[in-house]
């Protein structure tokens, strides 16, 4: 289904590579890491990348290669997770917005509309502060920050769907309202909601280790990269340690969205090269 | 406590540091957040003065809420108020343990040790020109007392300031107190020029506190006898200080002190290098590396007098079986106090009880607890703890003396990993761990106490119902073990005889150990750099620098 301008673009297909290759890693990461991620070694602190360490050691002595892979293992699904939740919940209000029109669509707009007035990045940081540090508060975070765009996203669609011959079809062959706006209206809609969806994951990713470089995200000694980049700031001399874990954001991050952006382009008639 | 900073209560990144009693606190809360950056280097406007020759340049924190001696309290105020306000006694360098006539040539206790007698020194003039006499001590003290300010609490203790001739001061005390002659140090006590300061406003009176108005006059002046007078002082942002061409032990050998307000801790790093600064007193450990490789800059380290201990709430309904006497004696064995020290930085040294190395009445390093995994075990296993479980609170955004608070709670995790106790971390911004922590409400935690005056019974807060103990809901009442330590406590704090004191102190520290809620870690080392040209630049924990023995070579 995948069309060909996808395929041919060599900077999508690197991308997918490098997507793929994150998620290999992300599930291998205890067979192939070399280190324990949580192992200290005071000893051997600060330890430039070398032979031992392929990417030198934290201030604890940690390794921190061991640290960036199984950084992989939380970032990527809390950055799906959590763009998930923010479709559900934007999709469900949106098309809720979108059939029930009138003074409901109205009330459910306006919110959106003072939602997606706050830049998401301070609300979702207000939102998790407010709720405490946390993996899982940082998740409902950007799904409450998230879910404007998606429901306005979805009102549109649902207001363009409801009207067409198939739904006033079901309607006339005597479906009930729920059964027209799931079966019909909901199941037609969803594709281009989850393609914008893949599109926000590595925004979400890059959410996240903003989220846990602010000290907003899981406690210091779980492996995460936003937070390893922030113990690694203060040390100017040690490059190191902040930088594998910069590089392992931009890889995934570049890559998901220039996936992401092929996608788009593929799937859509109008940009679509002749 | 961006440290348990009860005593100096707040430090938070940079080393903003505040004492017991002073209440401004919005500074600690702005570091929170602090992306360390040279970007901004460039910016600080450079000084007219020229670096070199006789003029100092020195950056600061600048905490400082007064330059009025009957109002400050904090380390950088209490700079000033040495440089200009000459005290009874003084200390020599970063000395803590020896105090040296000053003001005071000399001094007798009699009355049960309730009466201090002091003479003064003769032929002292005020920077004015006025003379400095007996009715100028009792002038300053009276003040203090009546300001009610943060300083008061140095002098609680003291019933009545005498004056019986002018070289002739006597203070009587409700209780025996010895540690009033290093408390009679602090920049806040010097002595200030009554006559001046009445001119101005000022007030010693019983109503001071509401008639005294000289404090905004002594925000911009010194009425002093020290080697340096306030010249010109923009809050926040410069102080210039002038030498005293009249000072009694012949002027200062620097004419100038320039202190400008220079935030980040990398960016004194570069401007030291660059010879911008002469002096830089907030440096993170994380720069020593490149500045000790710089030419022309010399970098110290000195032990301070703060105690760095871990605590843990006597309550177990906050704390949960963390606070089980045997728990807690596990958790001393289990610590890795050489892996701790490494976080700590160069300097720091191993502490073994709750009194900082450099104070007459700690216990000697080598006798402190030795890391054993294996015992640590053992006792859990006796006491039936399989899974201990407990919560360890940090603030997530603080520095002190260079040392992060992260990375020592998580070495202090994965120490107590190890010997099956298993602590989650609970990282809270400084301030808010402050607050949870003075509500006795921090299941257990760590945190560096510093010292308000050179004296080792300024540390006795640890005891049961004193104002650590409170705060970790232990009261004097808890036990009858506790009881008994609470009497030593006051015992020692009223002891004349120093060894008895010291023999006390240290009784009492190692019962500490066995029945209190404390493992101790270490007495930290400040790092601080110079240029090379600069002689006689000391650290001392409470007056930080004295500008008056630096000279260039």
């Amino acid at each position: 289904m995948v069309p060909r301008s996808f395929a041919r673009s060599p900077l999508t297909v690197g991308s997918v590579v490098v997507v793929a290759v994150w998620l290999a890693l992300a599930a291998a990461a205890p067979a192939i890491a070399p280190h324990g991620p949580l192992a200290q070694d005071i000893a051997n602190r600060l330890a430039p990348p070398g032979p031992a360490h392929w990417c030198g050691t934290d201030p604890l002595g940690r390794d921190i290669l061991s640290r960036v892979l199984y950084g992989a293992r939380l970032s990527i699904p809390v950055g799906i997770a959590a763009v998930a939740l923010a479709v559900m919940l934007g999709t469900l209000i949106g098309s809720v917005a979108g059939a029930a029109g009138g003074i409901v669509d109205e009330a459910i707009m306006r919110l959106t509309d003072l939602m997606l007035a706050f830049p998401t990045v301070i609300l979702a940081m207000i939102i998790s502060a407010a709720l405490g540090a946390g993996i899982r508060n940082a998740v409902i975070a950007i799904m409450v920050a998230w879910w404007p765009t998606y429901a306005r996203f979805a009102r549109g669609l649902v207001i363009g769907a409801r009207d067409r011959e198939y739904v006033e079809a079901a309607r006339a062959v005597g479906a009930s309202p729920l059964r027209v706006f799931l079966r019909h209206v909901l199941l037609n809609i969803l594709s281009p909601i989850v393609i914008l969806g893949t599109l926000d994951v590595g925004r979400a990713i890059l959410t996240f280790a903003s989220l846990s470089f602010l000290g907003l995200g899981p406690p210091p000694q779980i492996p995460e990269w936003g937070s390893e980049i922030a113990a690694g700031r203060d040390y100017l001399d040690q490059w190191w340690i902040a930088t594998f874990p910069g590089l392992a954001i931009l890889t995934l991050v570049v890559a998901l969205n220039v996936v992401g952006d092929g996608l788009r382009d593929a799937l859509d008639p109008r940009l679509r090269k002749a | 406590m961006a440290s348990v900073g009860p005593g100096r209560e707040a430090e938070t990144a940079g080393r903003l540091r505040l004492r017991r009693r002073t209440l401004l606190r919005a500074a600690g809360a702005a570091a929170g957040i602090a992306v360390v950056g040279r970007a901004g280097a460039g910016d600080t406007a450079h000084a007219a003065a020229p670096s070199g020759g006789a003029t100092l340049i020195m950056a600061p924190s600048f905490v400082i809420r007064s330059l009025d001696p009957g109002h400050t309290l904090e380390p950088d105020g209490e700079m000033v108020t040495h440089a200009c306000y000459d005290a009874l006694v003084t200390f020599d360098g970063s000395d803590l343990s020896t105090p040296k006539p000053h003001l005071a040539t000399s001094w007798k206790v009699s009355g049960g040790g309730r009466l201090y007698t002091f003479t003064l020194r003769p032929n002292v003039r005020f920077a004015s020109g006025n003379p400095l006499t007996s009715a100028d001590v009792k002038w300053s003290f009276d003040r203090v007392m009546n300001l009610q300010s943060n300083p008061a609490f140095f002098l609680a203790n003291v019933e009545e300031v005498q004056a019986p001739d002018p070289q002739t001061v006597v203070l009587r005390l409700r209780t025996p107190q010895p540690s009033i002659i290093p408390i009679l140090s602090n920049g806040a006590l010097g002595i200030v020029d009554s006559k001046v300061v009445m001119a101005q406003g000022g007030d010693a009176g019983p109503d001071a506190k509401t008639k005294d108005h000289a404090e905004a006059w002594l925000q911009s002046h010194s009425a002093g006898s020290g080697p340096f007078m306030i010249q010109s002082y923009t809050p926040t942002q410069e102080l210039v200080l002038v030498r005293n061409p009249t000072h009694w032990r012949a002027p200062a050998r620097m004419e100038r002190i320039l202190l400008r307000h220079v935030p980040e801790a990398s960016t004194q790093a570069l401007q030291l290098e660059r010879g911008d600064l002469d002096v830089a007193m907030s440096l993170g450990q994380e720069n020593l590396g490149t500045l000790r490789r710089v030419p022309g800059v010399t970098i110290q380290t000195s032990l301070v007098a703060t105690s760095f201990v871990m605590m843990v709430n006597m309550d177990s309904s906050l704390s949960g079986q963390l606070s089980n006497p045997k728990v807690l004696q596990a958790i001393r064995y289990a610590l890795d106090y050489d892996g701790i020290l490494a976080i700590a930085g160069p300097g720091a040294q191993r502490m073994a009880g709750v009194i900082p190395n450099d104070l007459p009445g700690a216990l000697d390093p080598r006798e402190a607890v030795k890391t054993d995994l294996a015992k640590a075990k053992a006792i859990l296993k006796e006491a039936g703890l399989a899974e201990v479980k407990g919560r360890l609170m940090f603030a997530s955004d603080s520095t002190s003396y260079g040392i992060q608070y992260s990375l020592l709670a998580q070495k202090i995790q994965s120490d107590l990993a190890a010997a099956g106790i298993t602590v989650a971390l609970d990282g809270l911004p400084g301030t808010i761990e402050l607050g949870q922590y003075r509500a006795a409400k921090a299941p257990a935690l760590f945190g560096g106490y510093a010292a308000d005056y050179a004296d080792a019974t300024d540390f006795l807060v640890y005891l049961p119902g004193q104002l650590v103990g409170k705060r970790m809901n232990w009261p004097a009442n808890a036990s009858p073990a506790a009881q008994e330590l609470a009497q030593w406590g006051d015992q020692a704090t009223q002891e004349a005889d120093p060894k008895a004191r010291v023999t006390l102190l240290r009784k009492i520290q190692r019962r500490l150990l066995e029945i209190g809620p404390y493992a101790p870690l270490f007495t930290p080392a400040l790092p601080f750099g110079y240029r090379s040209d600069l002689r006689g630049v000391t650290y001392n924990s409470v007056w930080e620098v004295d500008f008056y023995t630096i000279r260039r070579a």
